[in-house]
């Protein structure tokens, strides 16, 4: 698996550090209800299709990256920038 | 028997090996297979199941039969197939899967009882009574089974593991995949072009067609000279690629040294090549298989291309007398070559009706052949037209039964190949790979003029897709032939007839799975291990899927493939393995005390990646416990040094750095004053403990933060994803110092006295009170002091960059001895800060809160954290949970162990009972007894109590007393004085 | 007085030179971490090409030459050689980095083969060009190479695993050099 680094280029897989569901970015607030809390930290999708997920560049820029790939055909199609999504996922 | 005047191989160099301890000659470009068959040799091997005699069936790596052991000793590799090892001066190989010999194999006494071992035969029988069968079944079927073996000795060949990029890969060497790889190459694409075998040409070489008016091998060598002249083309020759990968990777096996003589030293035998490619090209060709008739696997009966390839490409005649058979038109060419070589056909028996043949030859069409004679190899075979039945006598039987796309690689994503009824085969399936075309013999084109036309029009699509022109388009000129075929997948009869050779599975075997309902194609392959063997069904599973199909009434492509899977070839575990042994596991970080410590006799232990010393053994110290009690008591005492360097250092700065500790600390470090050190907890999102460590504020926008030895990573991504993905307004920058720094601690009573000898201001403890830092003159150099203490001592931390690391350490133990002090390592680090009940990863094992361990005051109310929302969720704070407490023991058994769990003192210590368990333990010389941290449900309301520790494991049981954490010096004024 | 002796990071581990390629240890560099404060860039900038005749590389780039030279460095960048001007720290944030690193400088005809068979990168000069940095692994050691010249790559690595690294590279180039 390759994966386009927006600083770096495409890059053998073994570089990055792998979380898992991008919605991880959008940190409720600290008032916010136990739903929402709960959806947050445990509730996870696991589609057959499109996903988006969270990367870390360890052994490259150390960038946190948005990769949006599709779990049936393997494809990767993007892979953004984390700091510049500042929390807002489409 | 070789044939003069033909063949690529050296007849100027005689070559010597040996074979089940004979001597054979051979020539320079010989296999094995090509060497023994010249010598009249047939027979090769052994069955896996029955035993059978069986001899040499393909030309290729696909060979199922004729496979051998390698090499011997340490250097000894099993199930090489004959077919593909090269000779060389000296080789050794033998047979497999026979005793005492080759000739009389005891076990081939399974072939009369074949009735009985038939398809299932393991699954049926083996089954009861129970205690069979790890005592009786399992050792039966391990020394039945499995062919040849491995020495069992340490081998110490090199392996290798490569990356490469390119343009274009192209799989095969043959005519398409050499036309794929000159006109791309000329076109400028940066081109790598794989071939298995170890000259270029594919077809080319075995056959005996013109291209371009010159002999069809002629036309390949010259091609690959001009492609070698280019400096934008890799051709790569014995080696295969294993499988296709995500985003253009494949996976290829280079067979660097297996034809080389010497073994063991520096050069690699295989590297395992990883190669990425913008596009590739699958040129594979096909691989011919065979006809399932009565007795059709003895030694002598071959695939019609094999029989090809053994007089055209290495000039040997695989019998006197040889029989074709065949229900295609390509069979018909290996009569004509033998024919022009002089070797006698006897016949060509060709099940098409409508078959004809201009050869001068006896000639049956519309006819099969019913059955075979010749223990260890062929003697005679039975003709069977009409119904009419002719015996006529051959040694060899050329037979194909149509020829198979290798499809392979275009189904490792996933993907099934599509039935073709023109060819009777499968294709691949378009787009099965992304941006790979399959050209040629891959693709079902069987002629040399559609594979020079394939191999043009897919480059030239991807030429346009990289901005780049074909210089030519011209192709070269080959006679153009058509391929005929008819449907003949088994011949009827008395006797079996074999489909997977290797695994001995018959028609009738398959035809039995479908009987007992194993129908569906998975399931018929694991009932009879069809395609299972070495070859994984090569030869044999379009046939099988054929009769599999017969018998279920249903079409082949509606009964579809198995799923094929890398690797295309075995492959080597060490390959794979390279670098993932010995020294090159994992990387190794020594401190710049390393050397020091090694050179004091101290055993080093790993801590992560990084050696830290276990303890410094003295004279007369015979056991660690000895050192470990005196370097406690050395610090309690007087005073000891041990490297600190280890610890993760986060050097953050900026006007909002205090926000970001703020954030990831529970506690509060903006209202921390210059020149001070706080312990901060940081936890998960989840409310659990991530990490512990100390924060020195150097500056009013410049912090220094520490984290465990083991933690450092995960808190360095911790930052980068709170900086990065929550917080990038942030004015800030950290980066990891701890490199940079080579750091000591300095603990016990007379620390001050040691750390003045190296400052060049002197401090006391009015100057430089607990908790306090400084950067700060070492000798002359800028280093750093903090005051702070992981031992209960009054204690420093010493800082000086990496390079005066070795220097400063020895210095401070030598100084540390003249007032008898000295180093101290990890044991007695470990049993001091039991004494104080200090965490370490021990404890902060990542199930742990911070109310677990009686810190939840530190979780500030001023600010929102990280994790502070869930670690105010009701559950994690049950007082049910369990809670951090110490134990010692009371009663006569006084040994504690880490890792046994608790239970109250009237409880029957199993499962259901368990109120908790030890996470450190040590021997405590300042108080005489173990200590030991523990988890205890409900423990902080249980000081004083009563409970005991069970070591199930070692069968160990300590009555104990709950106590407080902190056994020495509870007030802390040691630290503060 | 007594002074502190140095010991580099790779002491007693290099040169180690086999056929045509070396691999020396460079030493004694002054190597200081660079990020600019938020909007401070263009000014940062401006002030390193005031202080040390270099502008700050672009990604995947280094500028200078031998003595002072910028490289990008991932989140930062990395001043190799001058000693930093105190100026500089009005624009950006600076922090001593001369005794994290090891360098190992690669020079000679087998660099590239022994460096494919330890990173997952292309190595090869078209891809990876003189001036060109990268950052990856090197087997299991995160690595920052940086192609001086056409011969010559420059491998930065954490000082702890010096050790590690030199043994990967010996390794690696004797497998080399023995397939010739």
């Amino acid at each position: 698996m390759r994966i386009p680094c927006p600083v770096c280029g495409e890059r053998d897989r073994r570089e990055f550090y792998y979380v898992g569901d991008a919605k991880i970015v959008k940190r409720p607030s600290p008032d916010a209800s136990e739903d929402i809390w709960n959806d947050y930290l445990h509730n996870r999708e696991n589609p057959a299709g499109v996903t988006r997920d969270l990367w870390y560049h360890e052994s490259g820029c150390n960038s946190w990256l948005v990769v949006t790939r599709n779990t049936v055909t393997h494809e990767v199609e993007t892979a953004e920038l984390a700091i510049d999504l500042k929390g807002e996922l489409s | 028997m070789r044939i003069s005047g033909k063949g690529l191989i050296n007849r100027e160099k005689l070559v010597n090996f040996k074979f089940d301890g004979s001597d054979y000659k051979g020539f320079e470009g010989d296999t094995v297979a090509s060497a023994l068959l010249a010598s009249g040799k047939k027979l090769f091997g052994r069955s896996f199941k029955y035993h059978r005699p069986r001899g040499v069936l393909t030309a290729g790596s696909e060979e199922p039969n004729a496979l051998l052991t390698v090499g011997q000793g340490a250097f000894q590799d099993p199930n090489i197939r004959a077919t593909t090892q090269e000779i060389f001066e000296g080789l050794i190989t033998k047979s497999q899967n026979n005793w005492p010999n080759l000739h009389y194999d005891i076990l081939s006494a399974n072939d009369l009882f074949s009735d009985f071992l038939g398809a299932g035969f393991y699954y049926k029988t083996f089954m009861w009574p129970k205690s069979f069968w790890e005592k009786v079944y399992e050792p039966f079927i391990r020394r039945a089974a499995g062919l040849g073996a491995l020495s069992g000795l340490h081998n110490s060949d090199t392996y290798e593991k490569a990356y490469t990029f390119c343009d274009l890969l192209i799989i095969g060497g043959g005519p398409s995949g050499l036309m794929a790889a000159k006109i791309a190459a000329e076109a400028g694409l940066d081109v790598i072009i794989v071939e298995q075998e170890p000259i270029f040409g594919g077809r080319l070489i075995s056959e005996t067609e013109e291209v371009d008016g010159m002999p069809g091998s002629v036309w390949a060598a010259k091609t690959v000279k001009n492609l070698e002249e280019l400096n934008n083309v890799r051709l790569f020759s014995r080696t295969t690629v294993t499988g296709a990968y995500d985003q253009g990777t494949f996976a290829a096996v280079e067979r660097v040294g297996h034809h080389l003589p010497k073994r063991g030293g520096d050069r690699p035998l295989e590297c395992f090549w990883r190669i990425v490619a913008k596009h590739s090209i699958l040129a594979a060709g096909a691989i011919e298989r065979s006809i399932a008739f009565p007795n059709n696997d003895r030694p002598g009966i071959m695939s019609a291309g094999a029989v090809r390839t053994y007089l055209n490409r290495f000039g040997v005649s695989t019998g006197k007398s040889v029989a074709l058979f065949c229900n295609n038109n390509t069979a018909h060419n290996t009569a004509r070559d033998l024919l022009e070589s002089g070797i006698d056909v006897a016949a060509i028996i060709d099940t098409r009706e409508d078959s004809k043949t201009d050869l001068n030859v006896p000639f049956y069409n519309g006819a099969e052949v019913s059955n075979t004679s010749g223990r260890h190899g062929l003697k005679s075979i039975v003709v069977k037209k009409s119904n009419t039945e002719t015996t006529i006598e051959v040694d060899c039987l050329a037979v194909s039964g149509g020829w198979n796309p290798t499809v392979h690689l275009t189904c490792h994503m996933n993907a099934r190949p599509v039935w073709d009824e023109k060819i009777l085969s499968f294709v691949p399936k378009i787009g099965a790979i992304p941006n790979m075309a399959v050209i040629g013999a891959a693709n079902g084109l069987m002629d040399t003029h559609m594979c020079f036309a394939s191999a043009e029009k897919e480059v030239s699509l991807i030429l346009k897709a990289s901005g780049k022109t074909a210089k030519s388009k011209k192709l070269p000129k080959v006679e153009i032939t058509k391929y005929e075929i008819a449907p003949k997948w088994s011949v009827e009869g008395k006797g079996r007839a074999w489909l997977d050779y290797q695994n001995d599975v018959t028609v009738k075997d398959i035809q039995q799975a479908v009987r007992e309902n194993f129908k569906s194609v998975e399931h018929m392959k694991r009932y009879t291990t069809q395609g299972m063997a070495i070859d994984q069904g090569k030869n044999s599973n379009v046939a099988a899927l054929a009769i599999l199909a017969d018998a279920t009434g249903q079409g082949i492509p509606e009964t579809g493939t198995t799923t094929f899977r890398p690797p295309f070839v075995p492959v080597s575990i060490a390959s794979m393995g390279k670098n993932a042994q010995g020294i090159g596991f994992a990387p190794q970080r020594h401190t710049t005390s390393h050397i020091a410590s090694v050179d004091r006799g101290a055993p080093m232990v790993e801590a992560g990646l990084w050696y830290r010393p276990s303890y410094f053994p003295e004279v007369g110290e015979t056991n660690w416990r000895q050192s470990c009690d005196r370097e406690v008591e050395m610090v309690r005492s007087n005073v000891g040094v041990c490297d600190v360097s280890t610890l993760g250092k986060i050097d953050i700065q900026g006007p909002d750095a205090h926000k970001l500790l703020d954030f990831v600390y529970t506690n509060m470090f903006s209202t921390l004053k210059v020149g001070k050190v706080r312990y901060g907890l940081m936890l998960r999102e989840d409310g659990h403990v991530m990490d512990d460590g100390t924060t020195a504020r150097l500056a009013e926008n410049h912090y220094l933060m520490t984290t465990t030895t083991a933690a450092a990573g995960q808190v360095m991504r911790h930052l980068d994803f709170v900086h990065q993905c929550l917080h990038p307004e942030w004015d800030l920058s950290f980066i990891s110092v701890t490199e940079q720094w080579a750091q000591f601690a300095i603990a016990g009573p007379k620390s001050q006295e040691l750390i003045n000898a190296v400052l060049d201001q002197p401090i006391t403890s009015d100057t430089f009170p607990f908790m306090s830092c400084a950067s700060i003159g070492v000798l002359g150099e800028l280093g750093r002091l903090f005051r702070i203490s992981f031992s209960g001592e009054h204690g420093y931390e010493i800082a000086v960059p990496s390079r005066y690391g070795e220097s400063l350490f020895r210095l401070l133990v030598s100084r540390a001895e003249e007032i008898g002090g000295g180093p101290y390592g990890m044991e007695a680090l470990n049993v001091l800060r039991l004494e104080k009940g200090f965490i370490t990863h021990a404890e902060i094992h990542g199930r742990v809160t911070a109310f677990d361990l009686g810190m939840e005051r530190m979780v500030s109310k001023k600010k929102d954290c990280i994790g502070k929302t869930s670690a105010a969720r009701p559950g994690l704070l049950d007082n049910e949970r369990e809670q951090l407490i110490a134990i010692k023991p009371v009663g006569p058994i006084k040994q504690i162990v880490a890792g046994a769990h608790l239970f109250d003192l009237n409880d029957n210590p199993i499962r259901q009972n368990d109120r908790g368990y030890v996470t450190s333990v040590g021997f405590s010389p300042t108080f005489g007894h173990f200590l030991g941290l523990a988890f205890l449900k409900n423990g902080h309301e249980r000081l004083g109590d009563r409970i005991k520790m069970v070591d199930h494991l070692r069968g160990i049981e300590t009555e104990c007393e709950v106590v407080n954490t902190v056994s020495f010096d509870p007030k802390g004024d040691r630290l503060r004085d | 007085m007594i002074k502190l002796l140095t010991k580099s990071a790779a002491d007693g581990l290099t040169p180690i030179k086999l056929s045509n390629t070396t691999i020396v240890e460079m030493l004694s560099l002054n190597l200081t971490s660079i990020s600019e404060y938020k909007g401070n860039s263009k000014k940062l900038s401006e002030q390193l090409k005031k202080s040390h005749g270099l502008a700050i590389p672009r990604k995947g780039r280094a500028t200078g030459r031998e003595g002072a030279r910028a490289l990008w460095f991932g989140q930062h960048t990395l001043l190799v050689g001058a000693k930093p001007d105190e100026k500089l720290t009005n624009f950006g944030i600076l922090t001593d980095q001369s005794d994290a690193w090891v360098i190992l400088r690669m020079s000679g005809g087998s660099i590239e083969d022994v460096l494919m068979r330890l990173s997952p990168i292309d190595v090869r000069l078209k891809a990876f060009k003189s001036g060109d940095v990268v950052r990856t692994s090197l087997m299991h050691v995160n690595v920052t190479l940086h192609r001086v010249g056409t011969d010559t790559i420059d491998v930065y690595g954490f000082r702890s695993m010096a050790k590690t690294l030199c043994h990967e590279l010996t390794q690696a180039l004797s497998t080399v050099v023995a397939r010739h």
